[in-house]
């Protein structure tokens, strides 16, 4: 409309997630408002994210060297791995401060409707790991939805008798009330009740 | 226009990702058949829609339906979320394998009541199986399976026809299925593209077709019977419907 430049940085802004094309001519026009270093700073960042970023050879998590940070931390306990779907699910657990073992990524969670079966997630990968490490607990913190919970049924069933498995358990939100809880949540509450 | 909102009983087929935390929903509605409506905010932890719109899930929701294709979730109680069945794998995969099914064969906003209630039944069935062990799985559930699908072909027009032959009409003497006649035919009437049956596959798609759901395992099909149940089911999707149910090869 104004200028190709303009369209194209609106449109490449249109693919990003949550970005309409209203908000995306609002970043375009601020990006061009901004000072040339600014700007130039973003481009840069999102190159460098693309050219240095790769996955863990062992974990699937995001690094820049071959092992990430985690995998390479010896104070990290090597004698149990959580598994998780994605990358983000790993910032997740470690902001919790709880956890001291590994990680592993799966890249996704199975789900025949969609065409996703075992072989296109790092399942070999986490048997291997299993096999070869000395791993005594697997967690399954796969996320508590159908296909997450499908995927954290499958892999209990390939780990069974090899390694204690477990499972994230499931119940109602710090700090909420009883009365506004979904009753599958709260059934599930109930049926994983500890004595204290 | 001002968009207007309805109730309706639904069940969720299929759910996918939409932006950062909502989903968008593939329904059978009870009152206006399939329906495509929007979650919103169903990710977020504090979502009290999240568990209750899993796929399986029985609900009555309330729908607004705005000028877009795409309605939108305002509302849910849930009837019965199937969580038995959704948290056994053997049992899962078999209500997903009806759950495509349903998205398949019935894929226009127009009611039908008796599809709406072959599913909910097909889904109490179910959670009413609990196998002690696969074997005992498949012997339970692979019945209900398949006679869940023979009803929904029946139900969505294209019941394969196993009493005659579906092109002369005789009565004795059928050898096979053949999807463009829709149903079985005679030695004298097969030709190159028909699929070979067992006397025993033709009867046990017949006994499947006469009972009701809750009886598919009282069928007692053979493991050919089995087979060719499953033959038929396959071929006539992809003849009438040009598809193969990803479930089934999974």
């Amino acid at each position: 409309m104004v200028s190709p430049a303009i369209d194209n940085l609106v449109a490449q802004l249109t693919r990003l997630p949550g970005v309409g094309t209203r908000t995306a001519h609002r970043l375009a026009f601020h990006l061009l408002r901004a000072p040339k270093d600014e700007a130039l700073a973003l481009a840069s960042a999102v190159q460098d994210v693309k050219e240095r970023v790769r996955f863990c050879k062992e974990c699937g998590n995001l690094t820049e060297e071959e092992l990430c940070s985690i995998c390479e931390d010896a104070r990290r306990d090597r004698t149990i791995v959580c598994v998780v779907e994605q990358p983000v699910d790993l910032i997740s657990v470690e902001r919790t401060h709880e956890y001291r073992g590994l990680y592993h990524v799966l890249g996704g969670a199975l789900s025949p409707l969609d065409g996703v079966e075992p072989e296109h997630l790092r399942i070999d990968e986490l048997l291997g790991r299993v096999e070869r490490n000395g791993i005594e607990e697997v967690v399954l913190a796969t996320n508590p939805n159908m296909t997450g919970e499908a995927t954290a049924a499958f892999l209990a069933d390939r780990l069974r008798g090899r390694v204690r498995v477990t499972r994230l358990a499931s119940g109602l939100p710090v700090g909420g009330d009883l009365e506004y809880a979904d009753e599958v949540t709260l059934g599930r509450a109930l049926s994983g009740r500890r004595e204290i | 226009m001002a968009g207007r909102t309805y109730k309706t009983e639904a069940v969720v087929l299929r759910s996918f990702r939409l932006g950062e935390a909502d989903r968008v929903l593939h329904l059978y509605t009870l009152d206006r058949g399939r329906v495509g409506a929007v979650a919103k905010g169903i990710r977020r932890t504090k979502s009290r829609f999240g568990a209750r719109l899993e796929p399986l899930s029985h609900v009555e929701l309330l729908l607004h339906q705005g000028s877009g294709e795409l309605q939108t979730v305002t509302g849910v109680d849930l009837i019965e979320s199937h969580h038995a069945a959704r948290e056994d794998p053997y049992r899962l995969n078999v209500g997903l394998v009806g759950l495509e099914a349903m998205l398949r064969l019935f894929t226009e906003q127009e009611a039908n009541a008796r599809a709406f209630r072959a599913l909910t039944r097909f889904l109490e069935l179910l959670d009413e199986h609990a196998p002690a062990s696969e074997q005992a799985a498949r012997a339970a559930l692979d019945p209900l399976a398949l006679s869940f699908q023979l009803k929904l072909l029946w139900l969505s027009g294209y019941l394969p026809h196993v009493t005659s032959c579906a092109e002369c009409g005789a009565g004795q003497g059928l050898v096979g299925y053949s999807p463009r006649a829709g149903g079985a035919v005679c030695a004298d009437c097969r030709d190159e593209t028909t699929l070979t049956l067992a006397p025993d596959g033709l009867g046990g798609i017949e006994a499947l077709l006469r009972r009701p759901l809750a009886e598919a395992r009282k069928a007692g099909l053979s493991a050919r019977a089995t087979r060719d149940a499953l033959v038929v089911i396959n071929s006539s999707h992809e003849f009438h419907g040009g598809f193969r149910l990803r479930t089934l090869s999974a």
